[in-house]
Parts: structure tokens; C-alpha cells; sequence
């Protein structure tokens, strides 16, 4: 659970206090102090706390921590067989089987940091992201896990990324001292496939 | 009974024979046989509950759920996966994505009635 700052925490008390205010009137004397609040931390009081989450699944590939669209195809796959390929580039660590679909298994560790990733024998799972011929696997450790986000948590600025997926994150977001980026994989993984 | 039953299955052989299991059962059925029909029908329809394929043509039936799930307003109907995916991942990642269960095919008549029954 995060933590929210203080300065936030302020302006959800004043949020509560003014939606409490309009259904009971009863604090109403205060409206002059909320609307100073709200004007003081330029705080717009969302009313509808549901729309404010942001539902991903959320997976570490070394230092970068990712996030999966909800919108984005994505099956795992266990105990598959990986095929080399034969000349092919150190990140592609080959082919698997995937519903009679041939799909390139990356290994995104090493595209991002030029290190091969460490995962046990026997211990992988395939991230498959998208269908039919745009599907792509991903080795993982460990399987994506749910994560929310509020939108406050949104960052704006990507420059403390690494330079190589900048361009292509879409949303990037902070919680618990911790970045998390939602990078556009198809457009990624064809930038290095071309 | 008045109880609404969602089936999402772009098989026509799976999809008939959960229907009949419903019926049998005193169910209503609803069938959608895409992922993008099971979300349009779950939000028109507000079924009890939804059996729903995962490999599916356009949207699979992962992505139905998570965006059934995101809706306000269908995040509380149960879904259960009925699928041939059945690797000990597959169960997790169903249960990730937010479904009740997992039902791997070839199915009984008794799992899914047992089924119906924890969630009706």
C-alpha cells in the first residue's frame, strides 16, 4: 500500500470534508477554508474514486520494472521447449511452439542492459505477448502480478529511464520509490526486428 | 429460475454443450462467441455469471475478463475460464487476471454445475 504524502493527504481530508459538506451541510461555514485549501494545492477533488485506478500487471527484467497493458494479448506459457536459431542475434534466444505459431523468444535483459539474463534451468516462463504472427515471448522468472495505480502516480518526465526504451514508453508511474514503465512492445520489439 | 448465465466460446461444439448443461441445470444462457461480445453482453445483459474461453479469435478471453473486471459496473460478476489450457501457469494466470476458476476442457457436466452453484 502506498503511502501518500502529506501535502495529499491534505487535500483528500479537503476532499472528503467538501463532498461531506454538499450531502449534509453542516460544515458549510468551512467552504471558505476548503476552496482556499483546494486553490492553495491547485487540488481538483475527483468524485469518482474508481476511475482514478489503473489496472496493470507489473514484472522486473533487471532494473526496469514493467508494466502489461490491461488491452494487450498476453498468455504464459510453461516448460515450453525455446529452439535456438542458428546466427541469430545474442537477445533472440530462439523459437518456441505456440499453438502450431512459431514465436521468437527475446531475451529483453540483454537488449536493455547488454547482459544476458540470469534465469534457473527449468525455472523460466514465457511471457507471450500479442497473437498469431505479432506474438512475441518474453522469458520471466517470475509471472506479472496485478498492480494499480492511482493517476497522481503518473510521472511525466521519462529521462531517468534507460535510453533505450524512452521512446517507447507510453505511461510511467511511481510507487513506493519504485518507477514502472508500460512500454508499447510491438512497436519496441519491431524497432529491433527491423 | 431467473438467473442469467453468460457462455463465451468461439467453438460451436463447446459452446452448445455448455449451453445445454445451463439449460439443464434451469439456468438462463447468454452466448457470445468473441471476447468483444462477452464485454458488450456482460455489460447489457448483467449475467450471474460468466463461462469464458481464453483462446479466442480478436480479443481472447483474458483480455474480456480484465476489461469486465475494469468496468465499474460488471466487476462483480464471477468468471470462470473454461479452456484447454491447463498448465499449473495457466491456473495462476487465470486467477491473476481475475477469474474464480479454471476448467480445463474436456469438461463434466458436474464441474460446471458445481460451479454454478458456488457462485449462485
Amino acid at each position: 500500500m502506498m503511502k501518500e504524502s502529506d501535502d495529499l493527504s491534505v487535500l483528500s481530508i479537503a476532499s472528503e470534508v467538501d463532498s461531506k459538506s454538499a450531502r449534509t451541510g453542516w460544515l458549510e461555514k468551512h467552504a471558505e477554508l476548503i476552496k482556499k485549501l483546494e486553490a492553495e494545492y491547485q487540488f481538483t477533488p475527483d468524485t469518482n474514486k474508481s476511475s482514478t485506478d489503473e489496472r496493470y500487471f507489473g514484472f522486473t527484467i533487471g532494473n526496469l520494472n514493467m508494466l502489461l497493458s490491461a488491452s494487450l494479448s498476453s498468455e504464459i506459457l510453461e516448460d515450453n521447449l525455446i529452439y535456438p536459431i542458428p546466427l541469430s542475434p545474442n537477445w533472440l534466444l530462439g523459437a518456441c511452439n505456440h499453438r502450431g505459431d512459431i514465436v521468437p523468444v527475446i531475451d529483453f535483459e540483454q537488449i536493455i542492459s547488454g547482459e544476458k539474463s540470469v534465469i534457473e534451468a527449468g525455472k523460466y516462463k514465457t511471457l507471450v505477448l500479442d497473437k498469431d504472427e505479432n506474438a512475441i515471448g518474453i522469458q520471466l522468472s517470475k509471472l506479472p502480478s496485478p498492480i494499480n495505480f492511482k493517476k497522481k502516480e503518473r510521472l511525466k518526465n521519462f529521462s531517468k529511464l534507460p535510453k533505450i526504451v524512452q521512446p517507447f514508453v507510453t505511461h510511467a508511474y511511481k510507487k513506493g520509490g519504485k518507477i514502472w514503465v508500460c512500454i508499447d512492445f510491438p512497436f519496441f520489439i519491431e524497432s529491433f526486428t527491423n | 429460475m431467473n438467473n442469467k448465465i453468460l457462455i463465451v466460446d468461439d467453438s460451436k461444439p463447446d459452446l452448445e454443450n455448455l449451453k445445454t448443461i445451463v439449460l439443464d441445470a434451469g439456468y438462463q444462457a447468454i452466448t457470445a462467441i468473441s471476447g468483444e461480445e462477452a464485454i458488450e453482453k456482460a455489460n447489457s445483459m448483467r449475467p450471474d455469471l460468466i463461462f469464458m474461453d481464453i483462446i479466442m479469435d480478436k480479443k481472447d478471453g483474458y483480455q474480456a475478463c480484465r476489461e469486465i473486471i475494469a468496468d465499474k459496473k460488471t466487476k462483480n460478476i464471477p468468471i470462470i475460464f473454461v479452456t484447454t489450457k491447463n498448465q499449473k501457469a495457466d491456473y495462476v494466470w487465470a486467477e491473476l487476471q481475475g477469474g474464480k476458476a479454471l476448467i480445463a476442457k474436456p469438461f463434466t457436466s458436474d464441474q460446471i454445475v458445481s460451479e454454478i452453484n458456488k457462485y449462485i
